[in-house]
C-alpha cells in the first residue's frame, strides 16, 4: 500500500531530516491512480490560439466535436488555472518569451500539446532564411503530444487530447526533457 | 489624366505616366522627391483620396544601385477607381519624409518600412520597430539580409541554457 | 537562468500617481489572437492605447521573395485563414490578370460560390466569437454548427476545412459535381431561415444593444485618414465595396446590394455583416442557377509563371475588407517584392484614435466588432 522510497539509508538520529526526505516521496498507488484518472478526465486547457490552428481548436470546443464530453471543455484564460497548454499556431520570435512566461505560470502537474505543423518543427513556414519564427514549440518548452496537420482536423486534435489523457493515466505528470 | 493631376504637378511631382488599369491594376505612376511628399500627400488629401498603403523596394535587385524606393499608393474611396502610385527614391544614406501629419494611417506603414528595410523617416512621431522585437538587429526585407544571429531559433532577448548546452555537446561529438 | 525580455516591462510615470498602465494580451481571450494592447487607464476609462503587433509575424513577404509564384500559393490561405478561399483565389486572379490568362466560365462560377461561402463562414465565426466576447456562449455554438455545414461542403471539393489551396493559375484544381451544387442550394435555403433566428437571438437582445449601440464610433473622417475598408467602412455609411468598385472575376454579372448602415458604431458593423451574409446567399443562389458546363482549368497555362516586368496591383473584397497584392516583378519566376495590403492592419492602427474615452469593457466590444485576424496584420 504505502511505499517509502529513499535515496540513501538515513540515520535514525535525524528523524526530522528523515521526515523531510520521506514526506514528498510517499506514494499511495491506488490514490495516485485515482488522481491520475481525475487529472486525465478534467484537463483544463489554456486559451492559447496563436494562428490558424486556433480556429480548429475552437471548433473542437464547439458543439459538433465537443471537447467537454471528455472533460476538457473548460478553457481557462489564465495560465494559473490551466493544466494543459495547447500551442495552436506558429510561434514567432516575439512570442517566445510570452510562451515561456505562461508555461512558468502554469502550476504543476502541467502538460503541453503541440498542435499543428508549425509547433512541431516550423511547418509550412520553415525554410532556410526564415528569421521570424521559432521552428518548433519544443525549442522553448517540453512537449507531451504532437498533433500534426496544417491545420489538423478537429478529430486529430481530439485524438491528441485523448492520447494525452492516456499518458496521464499511465502516470505522466508532465513533459520530460529528452535525456 | 486624373482630377488630381494638376494639383500634383503643383505639389512638385517630378514625372507622371498613365498606366493601363486592365493590365496593371494601377492608373498613374508619379515620381517625387522625399522632401516633397507631405505636400503631394496634402494634394491627395484635399481631393478626398485615401492612402491605400506605403511599401518599400530594395533597389539592388531592380536597378542594381544601392538604395531604396518608397512607393505610396493613393486611391479614391468608392468608384470609379483612380489609383496613383508615387515612387520616391531614397539613397542608402538618405531619409524619407513622414506624411503621418497628413494621413494618420501612414504612421504604421512608415514604421514597417523602417522595421523591414531600415529606411529612416524624418518627422515620424514614433519611429520604432513594428513587427520585429524592439531589440532585433537587422532589416529583414533587405536583399542582403542574412540572419546571422546564432540564436536564430531562440526568442528575442532570452537564452535557454539547456538547448545551448545540448548544441555544445552535439558540436563536440561531431568534432566540429 | 532565463532572463525576461525587455519588451514585457510596463512603464509607470512617477509624476502621475492616479492613472495606471495595464497590459492586455498577447495571450488574452478577447484579443482574437496575439495582439498586445498597452492601455493607459484612469480607473475604467481609457486614456491612451498603444497596440503592439508582431507576435504573429511569419515573414510571408520574405517568403514570397524566395519562392516562385506557384510555390507561394499555399501561403496565401494562411495570411487570413478565415477568408482563406478568397485570398487564395484572389492571388490566382492577380497572377492571371498580370499574365492575361483567361479563366473558363465554369471555374469563374465555382470561384464565386466558394468565395461567398467562405465569406459567410468568416462572418459566422466573427458572429460567434463576438458574442462570446460579450458574454453569450449560445450564439457561439449555433454559429459554429452552421459553419461546420459550410466547411463540410467546401471540404468535399477542396479537401481542406480552413486553409484552402483550391485555386490554380487558370481556374480551380477540382471540378464540382451536382451533389456539391445541391448541397450549396440546400444550405442557402436553410441558412436564410437561420439568419432570422440569429436576429431574434442577438440583434433584438437588449443586452447586446446596450453594449454595442453608440460604442466605438468609427466615422467618415477616420475612413479618409486611415483608409478603413470593408464592413467597418460600410457601417459608417459609405457604400464602397471592391466587388462593385473594381469588379474582378464575374462579379459584375451578379445582382447584389452593398449593405451599409448609419452611425459607424459596433451595432452598425454587426448589422452590415448580417446583411452581407444575406447578400452572399443571393449571389450563391444566382451562381448555382447560372453555372455552365465546361472545363475548370484554362487549357494553355504557361509552365513558367513570369508576369511582365514592373508593378502590378490587384484587390479583392475579403470578409474584412480590401485585400490588395502589390507585386513588383522583374520578368523572372520570383517576384522582387510582394506587398500584401491587408485590412486588419489598418483597422488595428485606428485603435489609438477610437479607444480613448471608452470604458475598459467597451474595448472588448470594439475590438471584436472591427473583426481582426492577427496573422493578417503581422503577415
Amino acid at each position: 500500500m504505502s511505499e517509502i522510497a529513499t535515496e540513501n539509508t538515513p540515520s535514525l538520529d535525524n528523524t526530522e531530516q528523515l521526515l523531510e526526505q520521506v514526506r514528498p516521496l510517499v506514494h499511495l498507488d491506488s490514490l495516485e491512480n485515482l488522481l491520475n484518472v481525475g487529472r486525465a478526465n478534467s484537463l483544463w486547457p489554456l486559451t492559447f490560439g496563436l494562428a490558424c490552428c486556433a480556429m480548429e481548436m475552437m471548433a473542437v470546443g464547439a458543439s459538433r466535436f465537443d471537447l467537454d464530453r471528455i472533460g476538457a471543455g473548460v478553457f481557462r484564460p489564465s495560465a494559473r488555472q490551466a493544466d494543459v497548454m495547447i500551442l495552436a499556431g506558429t510561434i514567432s520570435r516575439k512570442m517566445g518569451p510570452v510562451i515561456k512566461t505562461l508555461w512558468d505560470q502554469m502550476p504543476s502537474p502541467k502538460w503541453a500539446i503541440a498542435m499543428g505543423g508549425c509547433t512541431i518543427d516550423g511547418g509550412p513556414f520553415k525554410y532556410p532564411g526564415q528569421y521570424a519564427i521559432i521552428e518548433g514549440a519544443d525549442k522553448i518548452i517540453p512537449v507531451d503530444v504532437y498533433v500534426p496537420g496544417c491545420p489538423p482536423r478537429p478529430e486529430a486534435l481530439f485524438a491528441g487530447i485523448l492520447k494525452l489523457a492516456e499518458k496521464i493515466k499511465e502516470g505522466r505528470k508532465g513533459p520530460e526533457l529528452a535525456s | 489624366m486624373s482630377e488630381v493631376s494638376s494639383d500634383l504637378a503643383l505639389a512638385g511631382v517630378q514625372s507622371s505616366t498613365d498606366i493601363d488599369f486592365d493590365e496593371r491594376g494601377l492608373q498613374h505612376r508619379h515620381e517625387a522627391l522625399a522632401g516633397d511628399m507631405p505636400v503631394v500627400a496634402g494634394a491627395f488629401r484635399a481631393a478626398g483620396y485615401c492612402l491605400e498603403h506605403i511599401t518599400c523596394l530594395d533597389l539592388r535587385q531592380v536597378e542594381e544601385v544601392a538604395g531604396f524606393r518608397v512607393d505610396y499608393q493613393f486611391n479614391r474611396i468608392g468608384s470609379p477607381v483612380d489609383r496613383h502610385v508615387v515612387q520616391v527614391k531614397v539613397g542608402e544614406t538618405e531619409t524619407a519624409t513622414s506624411i503621418a501629419s497628413v494621413y494618420p494611417g501612414a504612421d504604421w506603414y512608415e514604421r514597417e518600412v523602417f522595421d523591414m528595410h531600415g529606411v529612416l523617416v524624418d518627422g515620424h512621431p514614433n519611429l520604432k520597430r513594428l513587427l520585429m522585437p524592439e531589440d532585433y538587429r537587422g532589416y529583414p526585407l533587405r536583399k542582403d539580409f542574412l540572419d546571422e544571429d546564432p540564436e536564430r531559433h531562440q526568442m528575442s532577448g532570452v537564452v535557454v541554457e539547456a538547448e545551448a548546452a545540448q548544441e555544445d555537446v552535439a558540436d563536440g561529438e561531431d568534432g566540429a | 537562468m532565463t532572463q525576461p525580455a525587455p519588451t514585457m516591462e510596463l512603464v509607470q510615470d512617477p509624476e502621475d500617481r492616479d492613472t495606471y498602465y495595464m497590459n492586455m494580451g498577447p495571450q488574452h481571450p478577447s484579443t482574437h489572437g496575439v495582439l498586445r494592447l498597452r492601455l493607459h487607464l484612469d480607473g475604467e476609462r481609457i486614456l491612451d492605447v498603444d497596440p503592439v503587433i508582431g507576435y504573429g509575424h511569419r515573414a510571408h513577404e520574405k517568403m514570397a521573395e524566395n519562392r516562385d509564384y506557384l510555390q507561394f500559393l499555399p501561403n496565401t490561405s494562411r495570411i487570413d485563414y478565415l477568408s482563406g478561399m478568397i485570398y487564395n483565389l484572389g492571388y490566382c486572379q492577380a497572377i492571371e490578370k498580370a499574365m492575361q490568362i483567361e479563366v473558363p466560365e465554369r471555374a469563374e462560377y465555382i470561384r464565386i460560390i466558394c468565395g461567398e461561402m467562405n465569406r459567410i463562414s468568416s462572418h459566422l465565426l466573427w458572429f460567434g466569437t463576438y458574442l462570446l466576447d460579450l458574454g453569450g456562449i449560445t450564439a457561439f455554438l449555433y454559429a459554429f454548427d452552421d459553419r461546420e455545414k459550410i466547411l463540410d461542403i467546401l471540404d468535399s471539393v477542396t479537401g481542406s476545412r480552413l486553409t484552402y489551396n483550391y485555386g490554380r493559375f487558370g481556374g480551380v484544381s477540382m471540378d464540382v459535381d451536382d451533389t456539391f451544387l445541391r448541397s450549396v442550394a440546400d444550405f442557402s435555403e436553410y441558412f436564410r431561415k437561420r439568419i432570422e433566428e440569429y436576429h431574434k437571438l442577438v440583434t433584438h437582445n437588449v443586452i447586446f444593444r446596450h453594449r454595442t449601440r453608440g460604442v466605438g464610433v468609427m466615422g467618415v473622417d477616420l475612413a479618409l485618414d486611415y483608409a478603413v475598408t470593408g464592413p467597418c467602412l460600410r457601417a459608417a455609411g459609405i457604400a464602397s465595396d471592391v466587388r462593385k468598385d473594381e469588379p474582378y472575376g464575374i462579379y459584375d454579372r451578379f445582382d447584389f446590394d452593398v449593405v451599409t448602415a448609419e452611425g459607424g458604431d459596433c451595432f452598425a458593423r454587426h448589422m452590415v455583416r448580417m446583411g452581407e451574409m444575406e447578400q452572399s446567399l443571393g449571389i450563391i443562389e444566382q451562381a448555382v442557377r447560372d453555372i455552365p458546363e465546361g472545363p475548370v482549368l484554362a487549357p494553355k497555362v504557361p509552365k513558367r509563371i513570369r508576369p511582365p516586368e514592373g508593378e502590378h496591383y490587384f484587390a479583392v473584397e475579403a470578409a474584412r475588407g480590401h485585400f490588395g497584392m502589390y507585386i513588383r516583378s522583374d520578368g523572372t519566376d520570383v517576384p522582387v517584392r510582394q506587398k500584401l495590403r491587408t485590412p486588419s492592419f489598418v483597422h488595428v492602427s485606428t485603435m489609438p484614435a477610437v479607444l480613448p474615452g471608452t470604458m475598459l469593457a467597451d474595448t472588448v466590444a470594439i475590438l471584436g466588432s472591427i473583426d481582426i485576424v492577427i496573422p493578417e496584420i503581422d503577415r
